[in-house]
This record gives C-alpha cells, structure tokens and sequence, in this order.
C-alpha cells in the first residue's frame, strides 16, 4: 500500500496576520495551534520547538540512554509510536545520543486492525531507514488475538493481549541482544492510570505508576516512556503537522471497562483544567505508601534467601517457558494452559469465522451501495 | 406496596437502604451517631478530650473545649446534633458536668451572608429539637472572611516568573497600592476552580488561625463526609496536590503548620453525605440547612424525580464545574456498577505518607520551605519540574517580516500589558525576596493573567494577629 503526504491547505498567504492572531512565545509568526498542556497559542515553529526541546528534557533529565546503547522502538503503526521512532531518530542526529535504533512490532493476529497497521509500520521503516523486526503472537503462542476471542470471549481480551504483548516484546529485543524497549506511553495514559489506581485502591501499583523506566531485576530487558509527559493531543498535532504516516483505528476488542470510566472521568476533568494531566502525573510521583502497607517490599526484603513458591520476588524463572515471573508459572503460561483446555477439538480448514469484529469492520468500510 | 422489617432490630418496618442494608428511621439514627461516636474517641487523646474524667486524668482542668467549624451543611448540622446528644448524655449521668464544651465558627463572606447566618443560627437556637441547657455548652462565633487580610501585619505581593517559574515577594503598600480584599482576590481568579481553591485555603487558615489564638482549643472537629474527603483526595491529586494527601487526613500528629497547637479531626470520614442527608431529614434538620440542598435518595419511598432533575443539571453544567464537583459526579454516576469506590479511595488515601523532602541540586533553600501561600510543606522544587517539561521559549526571529510582527506586537496593547508585566517582574527581581510556592499555588498562579497576587506575609507574627469576630 502506497502513501502519499497530504499537501498543505490553500490559504490566502499575503493576508497580514492580526496582532491578537500571533503566537505567544515568538510573536512575530501566526499561531496555528492552541497547545493543550497550557493553552498557549502557538505557530507552527515554536509548536515543534517546544515539544521536541520536552521530550529531549525528558531523557536527559532521566538519563533514560547511554552512548552506544541498543534500543527498540516498540512500533505498533499508530500515533504515538509513529511519532516516537520519528522523534528518536531526530533527536539521535540532533544531540548526538549515539543511539542504535531498531522498529520492533508485535503481530498480534487481528484480521483487519494489525495487518493495516503493520503495513504502516513496513513504510515507516522505508521512511526512516531503521531495521524492522516483527514478532507474532501465532509464532511464539501457536495463538492469534481473533483465536483468542473467539475461544475466551471480548471481556478478557485486554487481558490475554497485554500480557502476550509484554512478553513478546522482551523475547523479540533479547532475539535482537536488545536490552531497553521505549515505547509510545503519553502523559494521558499514564495520569489515566494514576487515576484508576486510586479508584480501585491498587495500593501494589500505586507507587509505580508513574516510574519512566520500568526492571523486574533480574531481567535484562528495561523499558522506558519518553512521551511521559507529552500530551496525546499534542503527539497528534505533531503527527499531523509533521504529515507522518500512521494508522489510526484503535483497537476492535473493547478496552477494559473500568480504565473506560477512569478515561471518562479524565476528559471532563481536562475540559476544566486543562493541566490536569500533568498535574495528576506531578501527584502520582509524590504518592508514597506508609511502610506498614508495603507487603510486597516487606515479603522480599524478608525472603531474599526463601524460595517460598508464594513469595513476591522478582527475577524468578517460570518453569515451563523460563520467562521472568513472580511466580512458579508465569502469567503467559497460565493464560496458555486455560486456551489450551478450550480450545476447540475439531476446526475447519481455512476457516475464518474466528477472524474478529476487525473484519467485518474493514468487509464493511469497503461495501458500497 | 410490599414492606420490609429493619434488619438491625427486627422489629419496625424500614424506611430507607444504605449500602443494602434497610434501616428503620431510630436504627439508622444509632448507626450514623455511633460511626461518629466511635471515631470520636478512636484514641487516648481524643478520649480524654471528649470523656468526662475525673481526679487526676482531668485533662486541661476539665476545660477541654473543641472548635467544630459550622457552616449549616447536612454534616456540620447532624455533627452538631450527635455532639449536643453526648453532651445532653454526659450531663446527665454525670449531674452536671460534662466532658468538653463546643466551639462553634462560621466564616462568611459578605454581609447578606452574615445575615442569612445569623437568621438561621436564631432559628436553629430556638428549634425545638432541643433543650435550651444543651446551648449552654455551646459558643457561637462569626468571623468575616476579609479579616485574612484585614488582620494580616503585612502584605506582600507574589510575582510568578512567566519563563522559569520561580517566584518573588515585593512588599504591597496599601497607601499608594489600594485596599486588597478577598473579593478583589476572587475577581482576578481565572476561573471556578481557582477561586474554589483559593477560598478553601483561606476558610482553612481563619479556622485555623482562630484556633490557634484560643485558650485551650486542643482539637478542631471538621465535619467532612466519607464522600466529601474523597473528593478532596481525587481533587488533590488532580491539581498537582498528591503530596498534601497524607497531611490534610491527618489527625495522629498535631498540626505542624500552627505550632503544633491542635490536631485535627475527622469523626464523619466513615460515613458518607448520603446517609448525613438522611440522618438531617429524619431528625428534622434539613430545614436549618443553608446554601445546600439535602438529597433523600436513600429512603426508600424517595421518588425518581429529584434523580433525572440532578442528573440532567449535571450533563448541562460538566464544563462549568470545580474539579472537586467533577468528582462527585463521577462518584454518583459509578456507584451503581462500581460499589465502595469512596471508601475505596478514602481508604487509599489514607495508606498514604509524604514523600522526603527532596534538596534541589541547584538551590538549597527549596529543601524544607513551606508554600508562602498555602503553608504546605514543598517536597520538590516544582519550578525545576515544570521547566523541565514545559518549555516556555520559541523558535527565534528569523526574517525580516518576522522582526517586523514582532516591532508591531512590542507596541501593541497586547504587548503594552505584557510591558507593565515584565515592569513588575523586573521590580520584583531588583528588590524582592526568594520565595517558595508549592507546585498546586504555581500553577493557580499561572493561570491568573497577570502572574501575580497579594497575601499576607505568613509567619508567627501574622499568626497572633486577632480576628475581629462578629458579635452576635
């Protein structure tokens, strides 16, 4: 699939811009956007100025790379990803990170939704001439999302994709002798978890929440969000301005219905301070847990040496697929073995009734009348 | 119609469900009083300041006197009603002598306020409810809330840096700068939701203050429901004020930010406003109540009515509401599908403890400072934090056409404004003092058009300046 940039909007150019109509941080160009982190009029220049200095500021401060490092843009086609493999790639030439870095996808096997935004991820990979590796669930699971669905029903999949997703994403990096993934989190996901955290009283979570990077120790692989504090609005607006090509249909399987209410909730708080994402996020680093409600740092510092099978410590081995886990078996694996008691005894050759409602969405989108 | 029988005495037939459990009306009468009862002498201090002793283990000479701020909601009025039901106990069984006498105060803001205040405490005073020996252990003081800055020694004016966010204090002179009143303080406030925030601090800083300043005061009794405290939680975090969770639920340690004079307590946090509605119609106190409208959707032959009128103000107001009202309705809209979610937080929020005070690499004196606004203790330096993800310089100048716009926005009315701005940024710079504001305080002041407010200079000094009360 061919794509072409979309040419830019025919506008009278010699009309002399209103003093009112100029950007607040120049002043002497006419603002195009209304930024959401602080509802700052800004043009087109200080737009892409200030949120590619932001996301530098990010990594710097964090020092989230070192000179030389390996890295894997976990690429999924869509916005955010998009954007971030651009922006790293700019940033590396721009500052001189040193960075070596690779697109690395996650085929998940949702007829209608991932093949299209693979292919999106295939010509970011032209576009900005960084090696692309992709890892399918099919290949490591003998499973794909719309099985998947069709076996466990819509309710759970947020849970089997997330889980199988995280994973594949470190046994693809250690395929390549990768050890840091960044992936695309914004500032509203991760104020949005904040939120839900508080909500449903997930003290463990709490605290981590809003960590920029994430290792169990003991694993080799750490994973790292240099869009923490950039706004979903404003990766958008970037995406759009910059004419980057993504794909931008979310996800068919419903999202979790709790993180839906949380996302409610969210945008009507947004809709009256408009800081409020970056506020939330200010708060969820000072979050900290009184020490008789840390079980779980209790229980580790109090086993280091115990191999007890239902302590919380991190860096154990599952028994079956030797994958990091808290616990004898790992989550993938319990998840596994639940599919497998289900999954169907008798199937139809080149059947594809279990291809989901992506399908029927895309079958639809193309049917005229 | 089918009835159903109480299910804590058997006996009578219900007439309203909380939380699924049907109550008859003295059941639940029992049951809202014992939540706050129970927590009101959850330990030894609090105990010996609510109990009648005795001998040695009289406690200030048996003058144990608690501030309650009053300000005619269903919880300060069904708080009040349980404290008067005790002290009626005590005095009683006691022949005479009771364990605490109450403090009331309500702040108010203007004068149609004071007097609708005063109507109604008459009113209230004469209720039949209750016997007019139970007043006797009650004090009742007004103050007008302009006495934050009418009573302050001296005022200063905080100028926010647009670029770095740093901030300085310049002296505020009332001869040739002009009267600063709270008013003036609330017309500058951008919107709802910083003058909500700006008139919370300074109610909870006159209580305080008043407190501060009497004899014998050794616990302020706030009477704040389990949903109101989870709103305020869901409201801290969501302006920026997550640290302050853990202090503002406090009531172990004395407060530190007056002296550590008093603490504070919370005896309704385990029942929510619901049930304080209920309990304010069955005792027949809904009528007392001012500028707020008591809710009866528990009783069980509530009518839908009330409900779809509420919920369809709500669709229609989302935009213009506080984030504190945000959250309720998100509490109202979920509890349906979703049960327990504010205990949930409340409970949350209350496994929580500030962070360490975290030095700034650059400047020492952020290390312990309080907020020059809100008194809150500043664990980070939130000037470093926003710089760091918020950048406030564009691109530069670079043709002429460009040069040009920007000579023409210099002399602009915009750019005037901006001139006497930076004229007062540049005073603040040459002559003001370093101060330090917390990172909620800095964004309300960023968001005020003009980056700067007047309040008082706060320190020991500001603290013993007398309020002038109103006299009834």
């Amino acid at each position: 699939m061919s794509w072409a940039p979309p040419s830019d909007p025919i506008n009278n150019k010699n009309k002399p811009v209103k003093i009112s109509q100029l950007c607040e941080l120049c002043h002497c160009r006419k603002a195009i956007l209304k930024r959401p982190k602080n509802l700052q009029k800004v043009c087109k220049e200080c737009f892409f100025y200030v949120f590619e200095t932001e996301i530098h500021n990010t990594i710097v401060t964090n020092n989230l790379f070192h000179p030389g490092e390996k890295v894997a843009v976990g690429a999924s086609g869509g916005k955010d990803s998009t954007v971030l493999a651009h922006i790293m790639k700019l940033l590396n030439e721009r500052y001189n990170y040193g960075l070596d870095i690779t697109l690395l996808s996650v085929d998940e096997g949702i007829v209608g939704y991932r093949d299209d935004s693979l292919a999106t991820v295939k010509r970011n990979q032209k576009q900005y001439g960084l090696p692309l590796e992709i890892v399918s669930f099919k290949e490591l699971y003998n499973w794909t999302m719309d099985e998947i669905v069709a076996t466990a029903g819509i309710r759970n999949s947020c849970t089997y994709c997330g889980v199988f997703r995280r994973q594949s994403l470190d046994r693809g990096a250690q395929k390549l002798g990768i050890h840091h993934v960044i992936t695309g989190h914004n500032a509203d996901d991760m104020a949005e978890t904040v939120l839900m955290n508080i909500l449903r009283g997930d003290v463990a979570r709490l605290e981590k929440s809003t960590s920029i990077i994430t290792q169990s120790s003991g694993s080799p692989i750490k994973r790292s969000k240099p869009f923490k504090y950039s706004y979903q609005k404003e990766i958008v607006l970037y995406a759009h301005y910059k004419k980057l090509d993504y794909f931008s249909t979310e996800c068919t399987y419903a999202p979790e219905a709790f993180r839906g209410t949380a996302r409610e909730l969210m945008k009507n708080l947004e809709a009256v301070r408009p800081s409020c994402i970056i506020d939330i996020i200010h708060s969820g680093e000072n979050l900290v847990l009184k020490d008789s409600e840390q079980p779980f740092k209790k229980a580790a510092s109090a086993n280091t040496t115990s191999t007890s099978k239902n302590t919380f410590v991190d860096g154990n081995r599952c028994e079956r697929c030797n994958y990091l886990s808290s616990n004898k078996i790992c989550k993938a694996c319990m998840l596994l073995e639940g599919l497998e008691k289900n999954r169907a005894a008798i199937t139809l050759e080149r059947d594809s009734s279990v291809d989901g409602a992506a399908r029927v969405m895309r079958t639809l989108e193309h049917l005229s009348f | 119609m089918t009835t159903f029988k109480c299910k804590r005495c058997k006996e009578t037939d219900a007439t309203l469900k909380s939380r699924k459990e049907l109550f008859c009306d003295a059941c639940f009468i029992k049951f809202v009083s014992m939540k706050q009862r129970k927590l009101m002498m959850v330990d030894e201090f609090y105990r010996d300041h609510f109990k009648v002793l005795y001998g040695k283990d009289l406690v200030d000479d048996g003058k144990s006197k608690i501030l309650v701020p009053f300000d005619f909601s269903s919880s300060s009025l069904s708080a009040l009603d349980v404290l008067l039901g005790l002290l009626k106990e005590q005095n009683m069984q006691h022949r005479g002598r009771v364990g605490f006498t109450l403090e009331l105060l309500t702040v108010f803001k203007s004068d149609e306020d004071r007097i609708n205040i005063e109507n109604m405490w008459k009113e209230l005073r004469s209720s039949p409810l209750y016997d007019e020996s139970a007043w006797g252990f009650v004090n009742y003081h007004m103050v007008n809330a302009n006495n934050f800055f009418e009573s302050a020694k001296e005022l200063q004016h905080i100028v926010l840096h647009d670029q770095d966010f740093t901030t300085k204090a310049i002296e505020w002179r009332n001869e040739s700068d002009g009267e600063y009143s709270i008013q003036t303080l609330l017309d500058r406030c951008p919107n709802r939701n910083t003058r909500n925030d700006m008139w919370i601090f300074i109610v909870k800083h006159i209580v305080k203050k008043f407190t501060y300043q009497q004899e014998n005061i050794k616990v302020i009794l706030w009477c704040q429901s389990m949903t109101k405290m989870a709103d305020q939680i869901i409201g801290l975090v969501v302006k920026g004020r997550g640290a302050q969770i853990a202090s503002s639920l406090d009531s172990e340690n004395a407060d530190a930010e007056y002296g550590d004079r008093f603490k504070n307590l919370y005896p309704l946090k385990n029942t929510l406003l619901s049930q304080l509605d209920a309990y304010c119609i069955i005792r027949g106190l809904d009528k007392y109540t001012l500028n707020y409208e008591v809710k009866s959707d528990l009783f069980l032959n509530a009518t839908d009515t009330d409900t779809s009128d509420t919920k369809t103000k709500n669709i229609r107001l989302v935009k213009n509401m506080t984030i504190n009202e945000l959250a309720r309705k998100y509490f109202d809209d979920i509890e349906g599908e979703y049960s327990n979610i504010i205990s949930t937080v409340l409970r949350t929020g209350d496994k929580l403890k500030p962070p360490k005070i975290e030095t700034s690499s650059t400047d020492n004196h952020h290390g312990s400072s309080k907020c020059a606004i809100c008194l809150n203790t500043i664990y980070d330096d939130p000037a470093e934090w926003l710089r760091n993800i918020a950048v406030n310089r564009g691109h530069p100048v670079e043709t002429e056409e460009e040069q040009s716009y920007y000579d023409q926005w210099k002399a602009s009315k915009i750019g005037l404004q901006n001139e006497e701005y930076l004229t007062l940024r540049n005073h603040a710079w040459d002559n003001g003092n370093d101060i330090d504001l917390c990172y909620g305080c800095t964004i309300n002041l960023n968001g005020i058009k003009t980056k700067e407010l007047v309040w008082p200079k706060n320190d020991s000094e500001e603290l013993q300046s007398v309020l002038a009360e109103y006299e009834l």
